[in-house]
């Protein structure tokens, strides 16, 4: 028998993927630094980011409310590796709080020293206070807020 | 232990030229909140859920992802089948047939964020076949051509099928396309893969259905005249073209075979009242006539639609074609017809109804063929 | 209701497979299960397959592969093919079962085939899993997820869980010296684990699992075949499947809530009352350190906050009270949707008495747990010898 062939490929499929009306509406909010949540009126519960139905109470939500840019961070990450394809190391990632939402939201995490990972627990700490710090040129996208900053 | 579908919901359906979409899992609770609002039920009434979604084509790998909650499976059993979505029927159904629950809700939803055809390239091993460019339409073309050739049929009459689909469509409330097509605007369009012309293909668009199916008590609890599941089948074949026989459809006269033998079915066309088949190409429509033994081998062509013998009343996958949710929309329909709450185009003594489902996504290559016998 | 029981089960080699094809890499599975259980394709009723696609360059790969499952001969076969990420595994074994305990079919085989080494890079895929719209760009994949539970785990529980991390790495590597179907197999030191790099802080090189090919059979029939073909068959008393919301903020991420809610169901059903007591070896789903901890807590083996503590006394080493995953984890071998069955298939044959050089003695019950998406499914299925 031969030695097995390795055969290279690579797939480019190009999507066009549907936001939806509710995503919609809340990057265009992000367009004018306006961060729109959805409140359930059976549950009370504030969603950022915002989606047709409470997955709990199983209800359609209607109900627009705007929370604040500044939040709490409930938990962090720091990337340190590059995967292929994806972002250059190293980057901070957080799981945000905005105040006035119920929830947290996933997004970066900006101006940090990430030079020294023994230090992260240092620099970094849940429950911190967090801002969010807008791109000057906004085009209805999550990266419209460029990151969250510690305060 | 009787199961029985007890409701059913739509989303919407889109096409491409409309832009205001909504994302497939925003359908899909559309669709299964309606179906639940219905009979008055609340998602905490549902033991299970099972969806039928392919990654490939929802763009996102791990598609039920999103739609598990979507359902209302939120903190509830939940699964996913990446097949024809009669096939999430099926899984369900067995489900409760299991005995340890009562109530399901059944859901598919058709994304049109890709197209759909080059996807599916992908779905071909990369060492024969991809690089021949093969997709679910030339697989599917390869079978009509090999079908034609076998049995000497004339275009014509693969557009008379085409023709009495649309015929259905335009009196069909929920059909997306109701638009009628005749024989000659099929003879006239262009060919897309010989023998394939643009009006004998279906065109995928985007919506949603659900079903919700419980066990006999509950079933009765909800609706007073379930439709029953009297039984199901499927069958897949083998992936090389070479390897099998191209002009028959093999996989669906073994389910038929199944379902026919346990259901005491002698006669199909005596038998059943309607039928809701998968006519992927109106080539493919005749050789499920044949595979269902509504007709000697060849002679597909034959049928055609009448009172004695109902065929595609939703108007077929060339008017509504919602890929892999498109099997649960054929039952619904059929589920509609039986409860007598068809609308327009209600027929008389709808007693007894076969769905055929069809995953078809690797064109001729490894198909799966599977039947939903419904019965009042 | 009649009992399911499993009768056999087929492992392959793992790690990089280039040797076969995608194909001949289930035959192979098939090959060994049908073996094991001396039965012939014929004798299979029906097949479930699994897979998690697009890691293999192949997408619903069942397609080509399907010759493999006996579709290509005789009336073909009725195949099914499931895919939930990375619990697929597990819901293929759920599948199964469902397929006997409904009374449709008697012999039901179970395959998953995954060959991880056919992409660059697994976490790019992984990155296609989440979100498109908001998530997707922060690069985010599994190693991601399971990141922040371990930050969040260190700030609200034990500040040091990182030398907890690195015990359960060593254990596991350790472990698959055991298994000769495992993929990494590590004789590793503390030393090696802290000079480890970060990979996605705090996770390091060495609580990550491998990116493997590999593929699973497992064969799953009634009650009557059961008793005819095998003498002390895998019987299933408990299982259960949950799914809970995508979004990353409406679940804990410190403790794995959804998976003790499943628990709960799980041993109620299998009527164990105290499964620290009863359940003899569990294969628990650990992709990265950080989860097997986690999974003690949900699980009930430990309080909340505390599943470090099993860790402290060894009771889930090799030779500890209730041994988990002597076969080396998911921690050691990750063909991804092969993993949650060969979780199942590791329980099935510790119950069975055939696990050979990992065996562990006298066990009665097994757990096999599997979780998938994003932190937000889990599997799970109790077996047992009676």
């Amino acid at each position: 028998m031969s030695k097995p062939f390795e055969i290279p490929g690579k797939w480019e499929i190009e999507y066009k993927y549907a936001a939806g009306p509710y995503i919609s509406k809340f990057l265009e909010g992000l367009k004018e630094k306006k961060i729109f949540g959805i409140k359930c009126n059976s549950c009370k519960r504030v969603y950022v980011p915002p989606r047709m139905f409470c997955e709990r109470c199983y209800v359609e939500l209607n109900d627009w409310v705007e929370v604040k840019e500044t939040g709490t961070l409930e938990t962090f990450i720091v990337v340190y590796r590059k995967f292929y394809g994806l972002p250059d190391p190293p980057y901070a990632l957080g799981l945000i709080k905005l105040d006035g939402a119920s929830e947290s939201f996933l997004h970066y995490l900006g101006e940090v020293d990430l030079s020294r990972p023994e230090k992260i627990p240092e620099i970094l700490k849940q429950g911190q206070k967090v801002i969010a710090i807008w791109n000057e040129e906004r085009k209805g996208s999550i990266l419209d807020i460029k990151y969250f900053k510690p305060l | 232990m009787k199961v029985g579908i007890i409701s059913v919901g739509f989303s919407d359906f889109y096409d491409k030229s409309i832009n205001e979409r909504k994302t497939y899992y925003e359908n899909s609770f559309i669709a299964t909140k309606r179906a639940l609002d219905e009979i008055g039920m609340n998602r905490g009434d549902v033991d299970v859920f099972v969806e039928s979604s392919i990654d490939l084509f929802a763009g996102r790998l791990i598609s039920n992802m999103y739609t598990c909650t979507a359902v209302g499976g939120y903190l509830k059993d939940e699964t996913n089948t990446a097949e024809d979505s009669t096939l999430a029927l099926i899984y369900a159904y067995m489900k409760l047939k299991s005995g340890l629950f009562d109530v399901a809700v059944v859901n598919s939803s058709t994304s049109l964020d890709v197209d759909y055809v080059h996807a599916s390239t992908t779905i071909f091993d990369p060492f024969i076949y991809r690089p021949l460019s093969m997709n679910y339409l030339s697989g599917l073309a390869i079978q009509a051509s090999s079908y034609m050739k076998s049995f000497k049929i004339k275009e014509e009459l693969a557009a008379k099928i085409v023709e009495s689909n649309t015929e259905n469509a335009s009196k069909n409330p929920r059909a997306f396309k109701k638009k009628k097509i005749t024989v000659s605007d099929v003879i006239k369009s262009e060919y897309v893969i010989w023998p394939l012309r643009e009006l004998m293909i279906p065109e995928v668009v985007s919506g949603s259905v659900s079903l919700v199916i419980a066990t006999e008590n509950i079933a009765k609890r909800y609706n007073d005249a379930p439709i029953w599941i009297e039984d199901v089948a499927w069958f897949s074949d083998g992936y090389y073209l070479g390897s099998k026989r191209l002009d028959f459809l093999t996989a669906l006269f073994n389910a038929a075979n199944k379902v026919y033998n346990k259901c005491n079915i002698m006669n199909p066309k005596k038998d059943i009242d309607l039928f809701e088949l998968s006519d992927v190409t109106p080539y493919h429509q005749m050789m499920i006539y044949e595979a269902l033994k509504l007709t000697e081998l060849g002679k597909g062509y034959e049928i055609i639609n009448n009172d004695s013998l109902r065929i595609n009343l939703s108007g077929g996958n060339i008017s509504t074609y919602l890929f892999q949710a498109t099997g649960l929309f054929k039952v619904a329909e059929a589920f509609l017809q039986m409860s007598n709450k068809a609308g327009n185009n209600q027929v008389e003594k709808a007693e007894r109804a076969l769905i055929h489902g069809f995953t078809h996504v690797a064109g001729a290559s490894t198909q799966t063929h599977s039947i939903v016998l419904l019965s009042k | 209701m009649d009992k399911v029981a499993i009768i056999g089960v087929g492992l392959t080699k793992t790690g990089r497979r280039n040797d076969v094809s995608h194909q001949e890499l289930a035959f192979e599975a098939i090959k060994t299960a049908l073996k094991n259980c001396e039965l012939d394709i014929d004798d299979i009723d029906a097949v479930v397959y699994g897979t998690m696609d697009n890691f293999d360059g192949i997408s619903s790969p069942e397609r080509f592969d399907s010759i493999a499952l006996g579709c290509g001969r005789g009336r073909g076969k009725p195949m099914m093919k499931i895919t939930t990420g990375g619990t697929t595994g597990m819901s293929l074994a759920l599948t199964a079962y469902y397929h006997v305990a409904s009374g449709l079919y008697d012999t039901v085989l179970a395959i998953g085939v995954q060959k991880v080494s056919e992409n660059v890079e697994a976490q790019q895929v992984l990155n296609t899993a989440v979100d498109p719209i908001l998530d997707k760009t922060f690069g985010l994949g599994a190693i991601h997820a399971a990141a922040f539970q371990a930050s969040r785990y260190r700030s609200t529980y034990k500040s040091n869980i990182e030398d907890y991390m690195c015990n359960v790495a060593i254990i596991n590597r350790k472990n698959a010296l055991r298994n000769p179907f495992a993929h990494l197999k590590l004789n590793i030191t503390d030393d090696d684990y802290y000079s480890s790099p970060y990979l996605v802080w705090p996770l390091r090189l060495l609580d990550s699992c491998p990116s493997s090919d590999g593929a699973v059979a497992v064969i799953f029939a009634s009650s009557k075949v059961a008793k005819r073909l095998s003498e002390n068959p895998a019987w299933i008393k408990g299982l259960g499947y949950i799914s809970d919301s995508y979004w990353w903020g409406t679940k804990p991420i410190e403790f794995w809530d959804n998976l003790a809610i499943l628990a709960k169901r799980v041993f109620k059903m299998a009527k164990i009352s105290n499964p620290f007591k009863e359940i003899n070896v569990a294969e628990l789903y650990n992709a990265f350190t950080i989860q097997e901890i986690m999974e003690y807590e949900a699980i009930g083996l430990a309080k909340k906050g505390q599943g470090w503590k099993l860790l402290d006394e060894g009771i889930t080493c090799f030779h500890g009270s209730l041994p988990v995953c002597p076969s080396g984890g998911v921690l050691s071998t990750n063909p991804i949707a092969a993993s949650g069955l060969i979780r199942v298939a590791e329980a099935a044959l510790q119950v069975m008495g055939k696990a050979e050089g990992r065996q562990i003695d006298g066990v009665k019950n097994a757990i096999a747990h599997a979780w998938g998406g994003a932190l937000q499914f889990h599997g799970l299925m109790v077996l047992s010898n009676e």
